[in-house]
């Protein structure tokens, strides 16, 4: 508006540099009106004509015209919304307050076959952002509206439709490594050649990072690029391409790991009275070229009682494919595992075994090491051993620990490996398992028999506490008054997730 | 032990209005009190927990040696607690509301003990003394009437004086300013218009002293501001013109001048002379905001008959609570009596009736242009009026660049203010399906406050979120 531009470039000068001209330009209804006002003073003539026409604009706002979207609505939902309750109860988790129970909720809503209210839509959409391991929970419950939505928000949008390809250039470090995984999936040679062409620009942990974001992937083509990642200055890089070296089957690097532990075994084969037994050497010595495969000892020999030759020849067998020696004895693993039990190296034999099961997906290894060995809580990468066995398995052995091999919640040696190997089942114990779990972690706190580590992990206990159940375990604790706090957190986590399946009735 | 001495959850819905957890979670001080009320939403955190027709109560194991007792009046709802914290409502009353709507059934019916009757009879001698307080000026005597009358007009004539030397005060302020320019203004400094603001408070006039703390903003800030804040100056200037010839003016738009001021009216006054509608009432959004510790809240009603909005305005200094009698998503039927205005839109709600119902949707207009006409009336009344309340009754969000719009099916468009907290949750909502939006417009940008969509209301307000 013309006339107001004039007012505005004599205010900003000030009447003190002479008097302005915009009475002339106004509308006419306004320059009628402004005339018929007495003003004293030339500044008073300027403040009135501005509020005038400030009236006249803020009066006079018309809408913007804007261009016709093209977008589509969003597809009608099939699915029922969740009700108020459990809307309320999502927020709240969403806000922070016992947000380890939303995966359950959000699995239990998937099997109800509904939906979050689209308000909340944006709230989920951020946390599955940071936390991407929520990703496929989430999809299915945010309904028709959550995939229009995602699709128009740059942010959002790698959880649904895969990442564009600019974000390998501009992404942050999750959606680069997201993206390069991706990829790796449907086009290996594509992303191995972006891989290389960005590599002497990234830092090591990213360089880590890219590497294991397609160890699930990997494959032949892969081999020679990693087997150059051998040499590579970070030792975090290395220790990665072996790793996914060892996924490659009869890659260059297992091979030589494989005639390295054959050098190292010691076999009688049964004969008439004595059964089949197998033992290992260890190594003369770790030379430059073991090194270079992965087998650096220094890493181990510190915590786990193992010295340097033992250590290597822990290193060697835990690249070695277990199928290895049942086929060169012919002896199935319970019997293996039995008879290495008096070896001098069984510790270094029963790790690497178990680094082994885990690398190359060997449950029957890994149930005959957690079921037969003593002490297997000692075993380096225990953690890792008890999580590659199916979760049934797992189960029955935790059940047959607690019930008849005295594994305690009370403390003990055993206990962080224990609270590890409980925490480790993605959703609810079983009944069976809940039962000594419930018992002992009763006793513990009521007898006084407890230790900071239990206190530390009873919240996430409580998550995995059977939905049945929920309702007769917040029942009648009587802790010791140290206690207290720890278990009346726990038992809230319960009764919440109690309340949340109640709401989601 | 039988189901009917039990309180069943039908009991309980019987005489308690039908709240939902959000709308009272949006009753709460404040995030942390949000919190530690869910905290307390679980039976075993109270030793007792029972309700009568008239409330609800309980007692709460604390950290002391007593338990907290913490009552709810049905008919506020009016919350009160033994507790020491300042916040209002407390946790304690926040988990004792949250149990009721959630977990009805761990209350049980019991005849109040001595300490509710003790708390519901003060209220209610409140309320009665409030009353009397009322009947009591329609039957004093001539003389006394007189007497008040006279002090009433004496003090009237004072704060005029007051007010009409704020206003000389004013223009030598927005002469001056003008005459050296306002490119100049931007390097006055912050204290030159505080000295300004500060004596037109001494004389009187609040409302004065805030506007001309927002021209400090705006002439601070420079760029497309001094747009605005030529307009904010040219306003003061026409109001403090329109006061001097007030004479000639009609009563509503002396009203709205004198509102501008600062000059409050007694709400008693309101009640006694102001225009009452009585109609069914949905509070459809509320706005808050906190300047100078001051935390004002705006509530917004809208009447099913008559067809019009209101606003119920609250204030409160400090750690002093706000009024929370009227809950958003909720309504009444009852009467409200507007404040004088050549747009009546400031209202008190003068009788409340205990029948709740529930409000089936928004009423707003179909297009922006239509809006815009409505609120260019409401302007052109009253140019002083910060803000119009707008309706949509089917609009659409869009998302350019950085900024977001509401627009309606001939894709004509408003901006929505940056400041709202998510606009991505209004885009969620839309879904490219449209709804209702109720909001507030300042002749730049729209607020929304709540919306209406797939057959349910949703209310944007958060504590301390907003502004």
């Amino acid at each position: 508006m013309k006339s107001w531009d004039n007012l505005m470039n004599s205010a900003l000068l000030g009447t003190g540099k002479g008097p302005g001209v915009f009475l002339e330009s106004c509308p006419s209804e306004i320059s009628g009106l402004l005339g018929a006002v007495q003003t004293s003073s030339e500044e008073e003539k300027l403040l009135v004509a501005s509020g005038a026409l400030a009236v006249w604009r803020r009066a006079g706002v018309r809408p913007v015209r804007l261009e016709p979207d093209g977008d589509a609505a969003a597809e009608q939902e099939t699915l029922p919304p969740v009700g108020p309750s459990a809307a309320s109860h999502l927020r709240m988790m969403l806000s922070g307050t016992h947000a380890d129970v939303l995966p359950e909720w959000l699995d239990t809503v998937r099997q109800q076959g509904k939906r979050i209210p689209p308000e909340l839509l944006p709230a989920l959409l951020n946390h599955v952002t940071s936390r991407p391991d929520l990703k496929l929970l989430a999809i299915p419950v945010m309904g028709c509206r959550g995939a229009w939505l995602t699709r128009k928000n740059a942010e959002w949008a790698c959880h649904s439709t895969g990442l564009e390809f600019d974000a390998w250039e501009t992404g942050s470090g999750p959606e680069r490594i997201e993206m390069l995984g991706r990829l790796h999936r449907s086009d290996p040679t594509r992303a191995l050649s972006l891989l290389e062409a960005a590599w002497p620009t990234e830092a090591a942990g990213m360089r880590r990072q890219f590497i294991d974001a397609f160890q699930d992937s990997v494959g032949a083509g892969d081999e020679a690029w990693l087997e150059r990642c051998l040499d590579d200055k970070s030792k975090e890089v290395r220790r990665s391409a072996v790793e996914s070296l060892c996924r490659i089957s009869q890659s260059a690097l297992v091979l030589r790991m494989q005639s390295r532990a054959e050098a190292l075994i010691d076999f009688k084969p049964a004969r008439l009275l004595a059964k089949a037994k197998l033992d290992f050497r260890v190594p003369e010595k770790v030379d430059a070229s073991m090194i270079r495969d992965g087998v650096e000892t220094k890493a181990h020999t510190g915590t786990k009682k193992l010295g340097e030759k033992a250590a290597a020849l822990m290193l060697i067998l835990a690249a070695t494919p277990p199928s290895c020696w049942t086929d060169k004895t012919g002896m199935n693993w319970d019997s293996l595992v039995a008879s290495v039990e008096k070896s001098e190296w069984s510790l270094a034999i029963y790790s690497g075994w178990a680094m082994a099961a885990v690398r190359f997906h060997c449950p029957d290894l890994a149930v005959a090491l957690m079921a037969q060995t003593q002490e297997c809580y000692e075993l380096v990468s225990f953690d890792l051993l008890v999580r590659s066995v199916p979760e049934s398995v797992r189960s029955g052995w935790l059940i047959d620990m607690m019930e008849k091999k005295r594994w305690k919640l009370d403390s003990g040696d055993m206990l962080s490996a224990l609270l590890g190997a409980l925490d480790s089942f993605s959703g609810c114990w079983p009944d069976g398992l809940a039962v000594p779990v419930l018992r002992q972690l009763r006793s513990s706190v009521e007898g006084g028999k407890w230790s900071w580590s239990l206190i530390k992990a009873m919240p996430a206990l409580a998550i995995h506490v059977p939905p049945a159940m929920l309702a007769s375990a917040v029942l009648n604790w009587k802790p010791v008054e140290a206690v207290e706090p720890a278990v009346q957190k726990f038992l809230d986590i319960l009764r919440f997730r109690q309340d949340v399946r109640e709401a989601l009735k | 032990l039988t189901h009917g001495n039990l309180g069943t959850p039908l009991g309980i819905n019987l005489v308690m209005p039908a709240f939902t957890v959000e709308q009272i979670l949006a009753l709460a001080p404040d995030e942390a009190s949000i919190k530690a009320g869910r905290g307390l939403a679980s039976p075993p955190k109270w030793k007792v927990l029972q309700f009568s027709e008239a409330a609800a109560w309980g007692e709460c194991q604390g950290s002391g040696k007593d338990p907290y007792l913490t009552s709810v009046d049905f008919s506020g709802p009016a919350f009160k607690c033994s507790c020491p914290s300042r916040k209002f409502p407390c946790k304690h009353g926040l988990g004792l509301m949250l149990l009721l709507v959630d977990k009805s059934g761990s209350f049980q019916k019991s005849e109040p003990p001595a300490w509710v009757v003790e708390r519901l009879n003060k209220r209610q001698e409140a309320a009665e003394r409030k009353q009397a307080k009322t009947d009591h000026s329609k039957y004093q005597s001539p003389e006394d009437l007189e007497k008040k009358e006279k002090a009433r007009v004496k003090r009237q004539a004072g704060r005029e004086q007051n007010v009409l030397a704020a206003m000389d005060d004013l223009d030598l302020w927005l002469d001056d300013l003008i005459r050296q320019g306002l490119a100049a203004a931007r390097e006055r400094p912050v204290r030159s218009y505080e000295s300004v603001a500060s004596r037109m408070v001494d004389q009187q006039a609040p409302g004065l002293a805030r506007r001309v703390r927002d021209c400090r903003t705006l002439a601070n800030s420079g760029g497309e501001r001094a747009d605005l804040l030529l307009e904010e100056l040219g306003l003061l200037r026409l109001l403090s013109k329109g006061y001097r010839r007030a004479e000639v003016l009609s009563p509503e738009l002396r009203a709205d001048l004198r509102s501008t001021i600062g000059w409050t009216i007694q709400e008693s006054e309101v009640i006694d002379q102001g225009e009452k509608v009585n109609d069914h009432w949905s509070v459809i959004g509320q706005h808050l905001e906190e300047v100078e510790k001051i935390k004002m809240q705006r509530t917004w009603l809208w009447g099913h008959e008559s067809k019009r909005p209101a606003m119920v305005l609250d204030f409160a200094a400090g750690t002093q609570p706000l009024d929370i009698s009227l809950v958003v998503g909720q309504a009444f039927s009852g009467e409200v009596a507007f404040f004088p205005s050549s747009t009546p839109l400031r209202a008190s709600v003068v009788g409340k009736q205990d029948v709740p119902f529930s409000f089936d949707r928004l009423s707003g207009h179909a297009h922006v242009a239509e809006a815009l006409d409505t609120a260019a009336a409401i302007i052109a009344h009253n140019p002083w009026l910060d803000q119009v309340p707008l309706g949509f009754q089917e609009c659409r969000i869009r998302h350019e660049g950085k900024q977001w719009w509401i627009t309606d099916s001939r894709n004509e468009a408003l901006p929505i203010r940056p400041l709202f907290r998510d606009p991505w949750q209004l885009a969620a909502l839309d879904g490219g399906w449209g709804l209702a939006l109720f909001g507030e417009w300042d002749c730049r940008s729209y607020l929304p406050l709540s919306a209406w969509t797939d057959g349910r209301f949703v209310n944007f307000t958060t504590k301390g979120g907003l502004s």
